[in-house]
């Protein structure tokens, strides 16, 4: 089974993990922007956290499924992060939601109605060629992905081979939380090039809403606001740039670095956001209003703790939660399950036609796992 | 607990770590990063510092990236004293490349003006002496050289432009570098190397390390010319000298 791009968006990219370990070559790692939302997509399409997923940025792609003959088998496949108005044969694909693509689908996209970065995760993944280790495109040094650029029309990807659980949850749909499409304050921690927690740049950057500027991208965003005081000390020498960091450009602009970053910089790092908040920095677009709020490090730790639990914990399949008996009939829509999802509880509305759960309900063993799940809690 | 070959250790955020070897550009102080630099990208290769995933040298400074849900500060610390106190070091000879330069930048007669030198003093300046590579960052195989006689200093541009040409040769502070991609970037630019840094189907990906020598030659446009269609033809017609 491979994908045909009919309609490319505006910026549609094959990204995973990222180009780890080539750093002190100078190398960007790249990979999803929204870590969160891209395992949370391959988790959904039965993938391993690292398969390669398409990363589409405010506007949808529009792409069809080929089929290579007699050997296709219907794959999984799940959208998640922004809603950019995606649909599967014309009929609407939220976020959150998996699907089972079969040769002749089509998938659509429009506008984005929430958030900016929306992943589709397909069984098996998008395998396009491994470069430096990974399968992410760098478009700036024009390697890996899909030729090492976004995607036009016309390009063909081809899907690696079916991981080998069966696919299921078809129909199962969970809310992604919209508080991180729409959250507009990300925690930070004051940065090593602060001069001290009393700087008043820093305080000047917690204090001030942003506006996201035009010229952000990949690499970084810029904000747009009052200039921040030049305070900081170590402007000289280039260092090696975290990411997350936020810069103050010489004429006083923060600059919050992202995936796509340079290794090495040179404006002073004023502060750092914390490794939970940078998912909702890659759902930021043009014009949001943005703000850092300055944490100490136990809540950032804590925070990311959280994440990554759940994250880790979120299921490849959905669960069951074993309260009904066998040959009982749940109705679309109906709540059967509350399912704990990267740290908030939603509904599970039913995922009742896919084989896969109706197996389930037959041999009436309740719980199927393939993978550490979530936690499930029956909804009396 | 902070003892080791780093004069201090400055946390960045929750996820990594700065180590700082001295505050200025000094080949001694390099020297020391790029050890420390080699220990932990043979410890992190051999599976001995698990959750760390990036360490990137630069004149003075190693930062190491991780996991803090796998591997607490202190111990990334003591691992790498451990491995630093027992194990040989190999260290390579230093090489030399000689780089072409069309000095046609787009910065040079800004440059010439706020130095008040004319544009071939500039010129001049940047080809009479070897240049170190202090570390390659920031863009594939980019080499971050030093150290630029005071005359050339001055401060970065004051709004960085969001995309300096491929094979640009700039200047920053003490600082000498080639972008070798289109990028963003807020240095001075004097001219440009047909020269290609950085090829991902190389054995070895980046032409130059830390520590070898870069000496830059004038060329003219023509010879700019042949030598960038020569590098897109896939050509390696740049070579270090012993």
């Amino acid at each position: 089974m491979r994908l045909r791009v009919i309609v490319p968006g505006l910026a549609t990219t094959v990204q995973d993990r990222g180009r780890l370990g080539y750093e002190h070559l100078g190398v960007m790692i790249n990979g999803a922007l929204d870590t969160r939302a891209a395992a949370w997509a391959n988790r959904q399409a039965g993938n391993p956290d690292g398969a390669a997923v398409l990363e589409m940025t405010l506007l949808g792609a529009a792409l069809e499924v080929l089929g290579d003959g007699a050997h296709d088998v219907p794959r999984a496949a799940a959208l998640a992060g922004a809603d950019l108005s995606c649909t599967l044969n014309g009929r609407p694909w939220l976020p959150g939601e998996a699907r089972l693509l079969r040769p002749g689908d089509r998938i659509g996209g429009g506008s984005a109605r929430r958030g900016v970065r929306a992943y589709l995760a397909v069984g098996g993944g998008i395998d396009v060629p491994v470069v430096l280790g990974s399968r992410a495109t760098d478009t700036l040094a024009t390697m890996g992905g899909f030729e090492g650029r976004a995607l036009r029309a016309g390009d063909t990807l081809p899907l690696g081979e079916l991981p080998p659980e069966p696919a299921g949850a078809e129909y199962a749909r969970f809310e992604i939380p919209p508080t991180l499409l729409e959250r507009e304050i990300v925690r930070a921690l004051p940065g090593h090039r602060a001069a001290g927690p009393a700087s008043s740049g820093l305080r000047r950057l917690a204090d001030t809403w942003y506006r996201v500027d035009p010229r952000s991208d990949r690499v970084g965003l810029r904000l747009r606001g009052p200039r921040v005081p030049a305070d900081v000390r170590g402007d000289e020498i280039s260092e090696g740039m975290a990411i997350g960091a936020v810069e103050i450009t010489s004429s006083g602009e923060p600059l919050l670095l992202l995936r796509s970053r340079g290794s090495i910089g040179g404006y002073p790092t004023l502060a750092v956001v914390i490794s939970a908040d940078l998912p909702v920095l890659a759902q930021r677009k043009p014009g949001d209003r943005l703000r850092l709020r300055l944490v100490e490090e136990r809540e950032a730790l804590e925070a990311w703790r959280a994440q990554r639990s759940v994250t880790l914990r979120s299921p490849r399949w959905a669960v069951w939660n074993g309260t009904l008996a066998p040959g009982a009939r749940v109705e679309r829509g109906d709540a059967i399950a509350e399912l704990e999802v990267m740290g908030e509880r939603r509904a599970l509305r039913t995922p009742i036609a896919g084989r896969f759960m109706r197996a389930l309900v037959e041999n009436g063993a309740g719980v199927r796992e393939t993978a550490p799940v979530c936690e499930i809690l029956a909804d009396e | 607990m902070q003892e080791g070959p780093w004069q201090s250790v400055l946390p960045v955020g929750d996820a990594a770590i700065l180590l700082e070897f001295g505050d200025r550009v000094e080949i001694a102080v390099n020297e020391r990063v790029h050890r420390v630099a080699r220990a932990a990208h043979r410890l992190i290769e051999h599976g001995k510092l698990p959750g760390v995933w990036g360490a990137i040298p630069s004149y003075a400074t190693l930062l190491i990236e991780f996991d803090p849900l796998t591997i607490e500060r202190s111990e990334i610390l003591a691992r790498l004293r451990t491995h630093l106190a027992t194990a040989q070091e190999e260290t390579s000879p230093s090489r030399r490349f000689l780089v072409p330069v069309w000095y046609a930048g787009e910065d040079l007669t800004d440059v010439a003006e706020r130095t008040g030198m004319s544009t071939d003093r500039v010129v001049e300046l940047h080809t009479s002496r070897d240049f170190r590579i202090f570390t390659v960052g920031f863009a594939p195989g980019q080499p971050l050289c030093g150290i630029l006689p005071d005359a050339l200093r001055l401060p970065r541009r004051g709004a960085p432009r969001s995309a300096v040409p491929a094979g640009s040769v700039a200047i920053a502070g003490q600082q000498v570098t080639i972008y070798p991609i289109a990028s963003p970037g807020g240095w001075h630019l004097l001219g440009r190397t047909p020269a290609l840094p950085f090829r991902a189907a190389r054995r070895s990906p980046v032409l130059w390390s830390p520590g070898d020598m870069m000496r830059f030659y004038a060329i003219d446009r023509v010879r700019y010319e042949e030598l960038a269609a020569a590098s897109a033809a896939g050509e390696e017609w740049l070579c270090a000298s012993a």
